[in-house]
């Protein structure tokens, strides 16, 4: 049994809120409206409450049939999210797994192809030549003809 | 991924959906929110961070403080929009539609307005409490607020009810 002296206000909206959950006793409820009496404002908020109609049946259930399409749609959507992280996965172990090789792989066949260059196993033609092969400037074209002019 | 949670979670869904979907569907009933895009949402969410649940909540509390979110995030984005019901409270079917008295009726279709009238954190406890059958625990859980004070937010929950109600006349000799 509750104890009802020197109760607060807010402790008795919360006795309220019990009353009308059905969770107090024949006894309980007449000593929640003994208590009430000292507050009329909150005497009337309790009639008014426990007057009020159920509100569970307020809303009903949607059709089965209905349900059993709207969790068909979301298995659908899981199935997709598990496609994609199984390809995600599959591709992340592989480059973990064989990312060396293929770096390894990549630096060998770049070797070869320099090494296979005829003119840099002779020692014919230098790095910077492989790489940066020689051009011919405007500015050179026009020395050369300033060259030319005088000399005839 | 924990393979054996992915599968458990995978079978419960068709157990949870309908529960879930009922009670969303009255705490999205004022606004432009469909449920079942929310709880789409939330399945495909709650799928992908299955690792992070904890066991010792209810599955069915997680799934709800998940949808429930999305809701309020839904609300913020769609705030400038003009405040419209997407579910008409009178669309709802309801339990026993063929014998439910035309007066009867009328008076249940006042009481889901009234709800959904209710500001959101009043309206999430009145139908987390009195719709889904939730305990004060588990909506503590949800909510993050105290047993306590959710007493005293239910009791003002109902008392805007009855005053609604009493303006829209029902309950009146």
């Amino acid at each position: 049994m509750k104890n009802f002296n020197m109760i607060t206000p807010e402790e008795l909206e919360r006795m309220i809120t019990d009353a009308a959950d059905g969770l107090l006793s024949r006894a309980e409820l007449k000593e929640l409206e003994k208590a009430l009496e000292a507050y009329p404002g909150l005497m009337q908020d309790y009639r008014n409450i426990m007057n009020l109609p159920d509100f569970n049946q307020a809303f009903g259930h949607v059709e089965s049939y209905q349900n059993h399409q709207h969790v068909e749609q979301i298995l659908d959507s899981i199935r997709q999210i598990d496609e994609k992280t199984t390809f995600y996965n599959t591709t992340v172990v592989w480059f973990k797994k064989y990312a060396l090789a293929a770096s390894l792989l990549i630096f060998a066949l770049t070797s070869f192809f320099y090494f296979s260059q005829p003119d840099i196993l002779n020692g014919n033609i230098s790095y910077e030549e492989f790489y940066y092969p020689e051009e011919i400037s405007a500015s050179e074209d026009y020395a050369s003809y300033l060259d030319d002019w005088f000399e005839q | 991924m924990d393979e054996h949670k992915k599968e458990e979670f995978r079978r419960s869904i068709g157990e949870l959906y309908p529960r879930l979907h009922r009670a969303m569907s009255a705490y999205l009933a004022s606004s432009t929110v469909e449920a079942e895009d929310i709880l789409q949402e939330t399945f495909l969410k709650a799928y992908r961070n299955i690792n992070t649940f904890q066991k010792q909540s209810s599955l069915y509390t997680w799934l709800y403080s998940i949808a429930r979110n999305l809701a309020i995030d839904e609300f913020r984005k769609r705030k400038h929009e003009k405040f419209r019901s997407s579910t008409p409270v009178d669309e709802f079917e309801l339990a026993s539609d063929n014998e439910t008295p035309d007066n009867n009726r009328e008076e249940i279709v006042l009481l889901r307005k009234a709800i959904a009238e209710l500001p959101e954190l009043l309206r999430s406890i009145v139908v987390m409490k009195t719709i889904d059958g939730m305990s004060y625990p588990e909506i503590s859980e949800i909510t993050g607020v105290n047993e306590q004070t959710l007493k005293n937010r239910m009791f003002r929950a109902r008392k805007e009810l009855a005053q609604s109600l009493k303006q829209m006349g029902v309950n009146e000799p």
